[in-house]
């Protein structure tokens, strides 16, 4: 895993250096590393879109310092598939499985904070798959949630919606 | 050294996907819900109470065209497994009851008011309210408001109705009606029983207040013999005056022979007028201009036909049915349905027949006669407020 991150890393570093015309855009994550974008790319992320416009263009490098540069890539990786009109379910479901938890969460952020709507409502459907047909405990643990109902509360829940406990897959091994 | 190394590696592999939902914003944690299935928020709702109340307090069941939320009861006779149903609610309640003590129907749920009722806190000769899903197998008791309102002196039952849809809330509330002045309000997310005062012009206090209601869109709607309908906003206005309206019935509705029910269809108030040969459709269009409504009666039917007559003039009135274009009529002890086609005035055929006697049906259709939907919905109540002095779920046989 740790190899794996770090070879991203280079491949990263190197497109960094990439000289680029004075048109693209740099983006500076977290950790100060700069990604150049074309700007169609910043187009589909609002807030540095926003940003862009305020300052009629003049100001082309833009801090994110709330994203790494570890998920920069991604967030760009969807942004590009998603111009070229090519988000398949394929890609889709290749993307997220290069993805662990954490950095769906990460990446969930991210997509929050530079608001690019296809891409929350993309990975909140991939959080929300995690939930659905699961067991109860299955979620729990999956999601590190601490059942805080007492025995009686839970037994009345359980009662109250016993009508839609039907179908629920059997609980898989712990994914990662 | 190694060792350690191993087991926090151990550690940071099972604690890893803690992170993953508790320290989302709330508002990306709503998006997550939101795109659950209705079955699944159920399924979420048990996890821990945080999941339960956001699911609850964010989110609402998502339609899904194959699963279909709240579905109208139509079979050629709309009325024809009501039998059942009042067995399986006596079953629940641990009393025989009948359509007399179905006060309200809305969206699915019943409201029923009984001193009967069996359960391990209920008091045996006291009324409750019980509101019941038969789809969802729910029933809830909520006793009356206690203290005693004020101006209320008889301990016997007042006249209530259901505030539920399930398009805006799991809960769901109950509106009572004590007098014509003020209205005490349950809602089973707080649990707890409110009162709110009501104003009306003199003319329409003096008046009649009908004992059927239709819910709609935060308010309740109620038709009183002076010939208009009222309109009671259930949740409280800044300004008193806007709690309620009063709304003129079309001039068609205004003889004093006239027959009327409100009832909904298509998500609008739909008032029928019976009177001599003469059988009327309208639907009421509200038309918001700088916050005030202004009301127009739009009318979609128009008939006249000989056979009426009888009914309007002997019989009475009882009730009618959107769904199945059907309005019930009573002669001495028998009761007749007349198919009206809402349609376009076409020349479709229009039947007038008599419903099979039986007595569940009778009643059912004298004393309530609301249409009936089945809601696939489990209504929800507040988890944390339940106690023997307030409400409580009751034991449904499976």
């Amino acid at each position: 895993m740790a190899e794996e991150v770090s070879s991203q890393m280079n491949s990263l570093s190197i497109s960094e250096t990439n000289p680029s015309s004075s048109a693209t855009i740099s983006l500076v994550s977290g950790d100060d590393i700069v990604f150049k974008v074309e700007p169609t790319i910043a187009k589909e992320m609002e807030t540095v879109q926003s940003f862009i416009d305020e300052t009629d263009g003049k100001i082309t490098t833009i801090p994110l310092p709330n994203i790494s540069s570890h998920d920069l890539p991604y967030v760009i990786e969807y942004c590009e598939k998603s111009i070229a009109g090519k988000i398949t379910k394929e890609f889709e479901a290749e993307f997220v499985k290069k993805l662990n938890n954490e950095e769906v969460k990460e990446l969930f952020l991210a997509a929050n904070y530079l608001n690019i709507k296809k891409l929350l409502d993309f990975l909140s459907q991939v959080i929300a798959d995690r939930i659905a047909n699961k067991s109860v405990e299955y979620v729990r643990r999956y999601f590190g949630i601490e059942n805080d109902f007492t025995p009686e509360e839970e037994a009345k829940l359980r009662e109250e919606l016993a009508w839609t406990f039907t179908g629920v897959d059997p609980d898989d091994e712990d994914e990662n | 050294m190694e060792s350690t190394i191993v087991k926090k590696k151990r550690t940071m592999r099972r604690r890893k996907p803690k992170s993953l939902f508790n320290n989302l914003p709330i508002i990306l944690q709503t998006e997550i819900f939101r795109k659950l299935y209705m079955k699944e928020k159920s399924n979420a709702m048990c996890v821990s109470h945080s999941w339960r109340n956001l699911i609850l307090t964010t989110t609402l069941p998502t339609k899904n065209p194959l699963d279909p939320l709240t579905e109208a009861v139509i079979s050629p006779s709309p009325y024809m497994d009501i039998e059942q149903l009042f067995n399986w609610c006596s079953l629940v309640m641990g009393c025989r009851i009948g359509p007399k003590n179905l006060i309200d129907t809305c969206n699915g749920l019943l409201l029923f008011c009984h001193k009967d009722g069996q359960a391990d806190n209920i008091v045996h000769g006291v009324y409750h309210y019980y509101v019941m899903n038969p789809v969802t197998k729910q029933c809830v008791a909520v006793p009356k408001p206690v203290p005693k309102p004020v101006g209320q002196t008889s301990g016997g039952y007042s006249y209530a109705a259901l505030a539920y849809d399930n398009e805006e809330s799991w809960f769901f509330k109950i509106v009572r009606f004590q007098g014509h002045r003020h209205i005490n309000i349950f809602s089973s997310m707080t649990g707890i029983w409110t009162t709110l005062t009501i104003y009306f012009p003199e003319y329409i206090n003096d008046s009649f207040w009908v004992k059927k209601s239709v819910y709609l869109k935060c308010s309740i709607y109620r038709l009183s013999s002076s010939g208009h309908l009222l309109r009671i906003k259930v949740d409280p206005q800044e300004n008193v005056s806007k709690q309620t309206e009063v709304i003129e019935l079309h001039p068609n509705c205004l003889f004093d022979d006239s027959h009327r029910k409100i009832s909904l269809r298509d998500g609008k108030i739909f008032l029928v007028l019976s009177r001599g040969v003469k059988f009327m459709c309208f639907e009421l269009i509200e038309c918001v201009t700088d916050g005030v409504s202004t009301y127009t009666w739009h009318m979609n039917l128009s008939k006249e036909n000989k056979k009426l007559l009888p009914f309007n003039t002997n019989g009475e009135f009882l009730s009618i049915c959107p769904s199945n274009d059907m309005a019930f009529f009573k002669i001495k002890n028998l009761i007749y349905f007349y198919l009206y086609s809402l349609n376009g005035n076409n020349n479709k055929e229009i039947g007038i027949g008599m419903v099979r006697q039986n007595r569940i049906v009778f009643d059912y259709i004298r004393t309530c006669g609301q249409q009936l939907f089945e809601c696939f919905i489990p209504f929800a109540c507040g988890l944390e407020k339940e106690n023997k002095r307030k409400f409580q779920r009751l034991f449904v046989p499976k």
